[in-house]
C-alpha cells in the first residue's frame, strides 16, 4: 500500500463526533452554497442528445480553458468548487493544454461513443463457413490477423498509459482515449476471433513489429507517442484495414475491416488534430516532434522485410503462384505509396509541411517507385 | 417506370430509406458529413446529419464537399446491379473494394479530414448505397 489515510480515522474524536452529530439530524448544510457557476443547457439537437458541446460554457466549458489552468491537480471536475490545498495530488504529468488538446476532441469523444460496435454480434461469423478460401490464402490472412492483434494490443495499452497521467481538467480528451482503448480492445478481440474461427489460428508473433510498438508505448511525451501513434503508425494500419478490405476473401471479412476502419480514421483524425493544436499554441515543440517523428518512420520501415510484408503479397495476388506473386507485389507497391502519400497529406494539414522534406519516406518512395524519378508528391 | 438512374429521384429515394430504416442508421451511430457522387460528369451531394441523410440535392461545389465519389455511369450501374442482386453489395463492389487500388472508382478530395470521414462513416455510407437494392431502377 504506496498511500495511507492521514489518520486513523475511527479512532478521531472529532471525527467520530461529527458523525454522531449528523446521525442525530445536526447538519451543518454548508455544501448548499458550493458558489459554482449556474448555467442554461439545452441539447442543440434533441435527436442528437445533450452532448459535451452543449456543457461548453462558461467555467464548465473547454473555449475558456487556458494553456496552463492552474487549480486542482486531483479529480475535481471542471467547474467544482475545490479547496487546492486540500485536494489529493495525483502528480498528473500532463497539466498544459497544448499536451493532450485537439481541435474537435468533444466531437470526437461523441462520435466515438455513438458509433460502438460488437464484435461478437456485429460481424456475421456463421456465414464464414459459407465460402471456401485456398490455404496459402486463408494462412495468410491468419498470419495477417496475429500481426493486427499484436498492433491491437498495444494500441489498447498506449491510450490506457496516458489516460490517467493526464490533468482531470481534461475529460474530454481523456474520454476520447479511454474510447480508443476500448476501440483498440475490441479490435483485439475481432482479430483473434477471425484468425481462430478461419481453422488456422494464430501464426507468428512478428518480432519487427513489437519493436516498432514498444518505441510507440515508450515515446517519452504524450505528444511524441500521439504523433508516431495516432497519425504515423494508425495512419499505416488506416491503410493498412483499407487493403485487407479489398482483399478479404470473403463478405464477412468486409464487414470486419469497414467496422474497424470506421475506429481507426477517427484515431487518425485526433492525432492530426491535436499535432495541429500543438503547432498552431505551441511552435517551439516542433523540433522535439521532428526527432520522434525521425526515430517512428525508422521503426516503420522496419515492418517491410517480414512475413507480414509476404503475406500481404500473397493475399493481395490471391496465392503463391510466380504471376500471382507478381501481381501480390503491385498492389502492395501501391498500398505502401498510398499509406505515405496519406501522412504526407496529413502532416500538411496539421501544418508541418516542413516535415515532408526532412522524412525518410521521401526515399523509400523513390526505392518503391519503378522509375528513377523523383518520387511524385501530393500537392 | 423504375427510378431513373441518375437522377435526384434515385437520391431522393435512398434519402427516404434513411428514414423508413431509422433503427438500422441509428444503430450504426452519429455520421455527419457532406459528400459527392458523381456519375460522369453529373455531380450529386448527399448530406448526413446525426443519423440520416437529411438533404441532396444536385450541383455543388466540390471544394466544400469532404469527398466525392467519382466513376463512370457504366461502374456505379454495374456496383447497383450487383446491389441489387444480393441485398446489398457483393465483395468486389463495396465502396472500399472500388475506390481502394487503381482507377475504378475515384475519391477526390481537397481536405485529408474530409477524406477520413469516408472511413469514419464507411458502414452508414456503404448502408446507403445497399439502401438501392430495395428500388426498381431503370438506367440511363
Ligand atoms: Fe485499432
Ligand atoms: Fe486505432
Amino acid at each position: 500500500m504506496s498511500y495511507y489515510g492521514s489518520t486513523e480515522y475511527l479512532a478521531n474524536d472529532d471525527f467520530v463526533l461529527r458523525m454522531k452529530d449528523i446521525r442525530k439530524g445536526n447538519l451543518d448544510l454548508g455544501w448548499l452554497d458550493a458558489g459554482t457557476e449556474q448555467i442554461e443547457v439545452n441539447a442543440a439537437s434533441e435527436k442528437r442528445g445533450l452532448t459535451y458541446l452543449d456543457l461548453n460554457k462558461g467555467s464548465y466549458g473547454y473555449d475558456e480553458l487556458p494553456e496552463i489552468p492552474r487549480g486542482p491537480r486531483g479529480s475535481a471536475p471542471r467547474g467544482a468548487a475545490y479547496e487546492v490545498a486540500n485536494q489529493a495530488d495525483l502528480g498528473p504529468e500532463l497539466n498544459l493544454k497544448s499536451d493532450v488538446w485537439a481541435y474537435k476532441v468533444a466531437s470526437f469523444y461523441e462520435e466515438a461513443v455513438s458509433r460502438q460496435w460488437d464484435a461478437t454480434t456485429d460481424v456475421p461469423w456463421q456465414d464464414l463457413a459459407r465460402y471456401e478460401t485456398p490455404e496459402e490464402v486463408e494462412i495468410a490472412f491468419a498470419q495477417l490477423c496475429t500481426f493486427f492483434t499484436e498492433v491491437e494490443m498495444i494500441a489498447t495499452d498506449l491510450p490506457a498509459k496516458w489516460c490517467w497521467r493526464m490533468n482531470n481538467q481534461f475529460h474530454e480528451v481523456k474520454g476520447f482515449i479511454a474510447s480508443q482503448a476500448i476501440d483498440e480492445a475490441r479490435h483485439a478481440e475481432v482479430f483473434r476471433k477471425r484468425a481462430l474461427a478461419g481453422g488456422v489460428g494464430l501464426m507468428r508473433a512478428l518480432p519487427q513489429a513489437e519493436h516498432s510498438l514498444k518505441a510507440i508505448l515508450d515515446s517519452d511525451t504524450y505528444s511524441e507517442a500521439s504523433a508516431f501513434m495516432h497519425l504515423l503508425a494508425e495512419g499505416n494500419i488506416l491503410t493498412m484495414f483499407r487493403f485487407s478490405e479489398f482483399i478479404s476473401p470473403t463478405p464477412v471479412d468486409k464487414r470486419m475491416f469497414q467496422l474497424v476502419m470506421q475506429d481507426e480514421a477517427r484515431h487518425v483524425s485526433y492525432g492530426m488534430q491535436h499535432l495541429k493544436w500543438i503547432l498552431d499554441n505551441t511552435p517551439e515543440r516542433k523540433e522535439q516532434l521532428h526527432a520522434a517523428l525521425d526515430e517512428a518512420e525508422n521503426f516503420s520501415l522496419n515492418q517491410f522485410d517480414s512475413a507480414l510484408f509476404e503475406a500481404m503479397i500473397v493475399l493481395a495476388g490471391k496465392g503463391t503462384s510466380p504471376a500471382q506473386i507478381k501481381k501480390g507485389i503491385e498492389i502492395v507497391g501501391t498500398l505502401q505509396i498510398k499509406q505515405i502519400e496519406e501522412y504526407f497529406q496529413r502532416l500538411r494539414r496539421a501544418g508541418f509541411e516542413d516535415r515532408i522534406e526532412r522524412s525518410k519516406f521521401r526515399d523509400l518512395l523513390a526505392m518503391i517507385s519503378l522509375s528513377n524519378q523523383e518520387p511524385t508528391l501530393p500537392s | 417506370m423504375g427510378i431513373p438512374f441518375p437522377s435526384l429521384e434515385f437520391f431522393k429515394a435512398l434519402q427516404q430509406r434513411t428514414k423508413d430504416e431509422a433503427a438500422a442508421f441509428e444503430k450504426l451511430g452519429y455520421c455527419d458529413t457532406t459528400f459527392g457522387i458523381r456519375v460522369g460528369s453529373e455531380l450529386y451531394r448527399v448530406v448526413f446529419e446525426i443519423y440520416e441523410c437529411v438533404e441532396v440535392g444536385e450541383g455543388g461545389d466540390p471544394s466544400e464537399l469532404d469527398f466525392v465519389l467519382s466513376a463512370p455511369l457504366d461502374l456505379w450501374r454495374e456496383m447497383l446491379e450487383a446491389i441489387q442482386a444480393n441485398g446489398g453489395a457483393d465483395a468486389a463492389h463495396t465502396i472500399n473494394t472500388l475506390t481502394h487500388v487503381g482507377d475504378v472508382m475515384k475519391v477526390e478530395y481537397e481536405d485529408p479530414e474530409g477524406h477520413d470521414r469516408l472511413y469514419r462513416f464507411m458502414a452508414t455510407i456503404q448502408a446507403f448505397l445497399d439502401e438501392a437494392s430495395g428500388l426498381d431502377l431503370e438506367f440511363a
